[in-house]
């Protein structure tokens, strides 16, 4: 319950006019009944009322309070909730730091998110604006608890894509410093990806081959701390492709640290084990018509390094045979 | 019992894959899990082949038919918005254990109705929801009940009404939009036969769009590669054209590559993102990709993904000691990872291939014994069972 609302409850609204329409599936066969608590199942019969009466109020505001209190996922009571604010003349600021409180209460409630959104689009038909440092004050926070939260990033895109923040100072930070806490963790490259890449094609030429050098070298550097780390490589492939860049720049890069590869013969191979690499630099072989060397690492793949998917390998060995004019992407 | 044995010898090689050796956070995590998980394999190996874990069947029907048949406690409640999910889980899992639920058709069909007939809600006297709606049709497709009371016109439009002008859906009125919503969205038009041009304009183009550098889709444009969304993604292109044409629709390559890298050596099983955790549940989204790559290009038929690998982590790892299937070992079991674990193994247990003369037909063909029925890959249903609803309503007027 957020602080607010604490100071609120139910019973000091009347609800004598209300008639309350009951879950009436105690009577029926239904099956997959809830043993519900007494007080949630009065809080349903109104909620049910309240909407069949389409009743935009201040106890219905608080309604859907302690429904979503008990009940995050209920998204009826957050769709309600939504056309009430919309309708009746609430504060949107006191509205957000409701969310806010709820956000940091719940913090695996993905539904708030969402609404967070609707209010800030609602702030915003109304001619006044939000402070986005706050907003990504509070998914910082929300992060800093998950750092792989799938619906805070999500929403930090979609900041990202309505305030234009493409390659802004504060999420070049946030995701060099998840990535530094936690080189291994992809949500932040996919953040920073997004961040640094999402508006490829739209930008300058200059700002755009700017921007690729730049996170080519990010990644290299982040992939030599920790070669084995597939998110470093696939960044790096992605811009590559992005770019339509010819990968075979990356060969020599790819054989320090590529099993079987001549170079990497001389470094502790067994330690630094990168399978990304490997692949990288067997299909950069396949491209530059190096079939054999590429023949060589697909099949030690099999047999040695990756048993568990020897099939998948030894169909990449026998396309060379077929096909060898694809492209490296 | 030739598969026993190729289990156990995946299972030796499994047990041998190196640690990471790294110290991130998320490798102190990868660690935690995978390391008790590796001697636990150990000790199954020591017992000998004969003594690899089976399906116990018996246990998940008790759990499975324990839950549908009896009110639930009272921290059920977190699932208030999902009575059409309880619904499908419980009837799916059981039906995939070939149990006879005939006697309850009846029942299970009037309690879904009961949620909507133009686009169900989670609950009674909720707004009806593309997910909600999904789960109570498929709970239907299963029945073969009460397939006349839902309103396909009073469906339709409503789902019209949910269509963004940029071919995704939003999920309920004022709802999110992902490709959760657009598969749920086209499973429900193709199951009731209302997919029309209108419906399905520039849906591709947008489903295209969620495919990320890394080859696996996110829940909309630009978000992480996520199995969970790319199963969505991929299945809902596979309902908008037959799975052959999916090579025009995305980078089949990289996909291929993305949902091959997703298998975990030591564990076996799936995560849903890369440097995430093995889970249960992702032999369903992840593994279900593996049939329609499977359709798509019969070339790449058990080359993708370790079926025998996967079966190791489901019948060692993901099953409850009193019944029900679980995310990982440490985990209690729920009746979402019990479906969907069922429906991976039902996955590894049959071959899939296109029928020439109806695109949304597939032979399968059981590569052994099968312990589950096989599921129909796009819809998560018994096979066969979409089509019958499908033909059912293509002869109504609407
Ligand atoms: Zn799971």
């Amino acid at each position: 319950m957020s602080s607010e609302m604490e100071t609120e409850s139910l019973n000091d609204y009347n609800w004598d006019d209300i008639e309350s329409i009951p879950i009436k599936e105690e009577a029926s066969s239904a099956l997959c009944r809830i043993m519900y608590s007494e007080e949630y199942k009065q809080q349903l019969g109104y909620l049910r009322a309240l909407l069949t009466k389409q009743e935009y109020s201040a106890r219905a505001l608080l309604l859907t309070d302690s429904i979503i209190d008990a009940v995050p996922a209920h998204y009826t009571a957050w769709n309600y909730r939504y056309n009430i604010v919309k309708n009746i003349d609430r504060d949107l600021e006191r509205e957000l730091v409701w969310c806010q409180e709820v956000a940091y209460d719940k913090p695996k409630n993905y539904q708030i998110w969402h609404y967070r959104s609707l209010i800030i689009e609602l702030v915003e038909s109304r001619g006044g604006s939000v402070d986005i440092s706050n907003e990504t004050t509070i998914s910082d926070d929300m992060l800093e608890e998950d750092s792989k939260n799938y619906h805070v990033w999500a929403y930090r895109k979609w900041l990202v894509r309505r305030y234009q923040l493409f390659r802004d100072n504060i999420e070049d930070l946030t995701t060099k410093k998840m990535i530094a806490l936690d080189v291994r963790n992809n949500s932040a490259w996919s953040h920073r990806f997004f961040v640094m890449l999402g508006d490829f094609g739209e930008t300058r030429p200059e700002t755009a081959s700017e921007t690729v050098e730049q996170e080519i070298g990010f990644a290299k550097i982040m992939i030599n701390q920790c070669p084995e780390n597939p998110s470093a490589w696939s960044y790096l492939q992605g811009i590559y492709k992005l770019a339509k860049k010819d990968l075979l720049a990356e060969k020599e890069f790819c054989e320090l640290y590529a099993v079987g590869a001549g170079k990497s013969d001389q470094r502790s191979v067994e330690s630094r084990f990168s399978l990304p690499a490997t692949e990288l630099l067997a299909r950069i072989y396949e491209v530059s018509q190096d079939n054999s060397k590429a023949s060589s690492l697909y099949s030690i793949l099999g047999s040695k390094y990756d048993p568990m998917r020897r099939n998948y390998w030894e169909m990449k060995r026998q396309r060379l045979d077929s096909a060898n004019s694809a492209t490296v992407s | 019992m030739d598969w026993k044995l190729n289990r156990f010898d995946t299972l030796v090689e499994m047990v041998s894959f190196p640690a990471p050796t790294d110290s991130t956070a998320t490798t102190r995590l990868q660690l935690e899990t995978e390391t008790p998980i590796r001697e636990y394999y150990e000790t199954i190996l020591e017992d000998g082949s004969q003594s690899m874990p089976e399906l116990t069947i018996g246990e998940h029907v008790n759990f499975l038919k324990y839950f549908l048949l009896n009110e639930l406690p009272a921290p059920y409640k977190a699932y208030d918005a999902s009575h059409p999910w309880l619904m499908y889980w419980l009837t799916n899992g059981l039906e995939l254990l070939k149990v006879d639920l005939s006697e309850y058709y009846k029942q299970i069909s009037n309690t879904v109705i009961s949620y909507g007939s133009a686009g169900m809600g989670g609950g009674m006297g909720q707004i009806p929801h593309v997910a909600s709606t999904y789960a109570g049709l498929m709970t239907l497709a299963i029945t073969g009940e009460n397939w006349k009371d839902i309103d396909r016109r009073g469906t339709y439009d409503w789902l019209m009404s949910l269509k963004n002008a940029d071919g995704s859906f939003k999920m309920h009125s004022d709802g999110e939009t992902d490709a959760r919503a657009v598969y749920c969205a086209l499973c429900v038009a193709r199951v009731l036969d209302i997919m029309t041009s209108e419906l399905t304009e520039n849906t591709v183009e947008w489903l295209s769009r969620c495919q990320t550098y890394e080859g696996g889709f996110g829940g909309t444009p630009d978000d992480e590669a996520h199995s969970g969304y790319t199963f969505c993604a991929v299945a809902a292109l596979c309902i908008l054209d037959s799975p052959k044409n999916l090579k025009s629709k995305c980078d089949l390559d990289r996909l291929v590559d993305w949902i091959s890298a997703r298998q975990l050596p030591v564990e076996g099983g799936f995560q849903g993102r890369t440097n995430k955790l093995v889970d249960g549940c992702y032999s369903h989204w992840t593994g279900g990709l593996v049939p329609l790559i499977e359709m798509c290009q019969p070339e790449y038929f058990d080359k993708i993904i370790s079926r025998e690998a996967l079966e190791n982590y489901i019948l060692c790892c993901c099953q409850a000691q009193n019944g029900g299937l679980r995310d990982k070992p440490g985990k209690s079991p729920d009746f979402y990872h019990s479906n969907y674990v069922l429906c991976g193994l039902s996955m590894c247990e049959n071959k899939y291939e296109l029928r020439p003369d109806n695109l949304f037909s597939y032979n399968v063909t059981p590569l052994k014994e099968p312990t589950v029925v096989a599921i129909d890959p796009i819809f998560g249903v018994p096979n066969g069972k979409v089509e019958k609803f499908r033909s059912f309503c293509a002869a109504q007027k609407w």
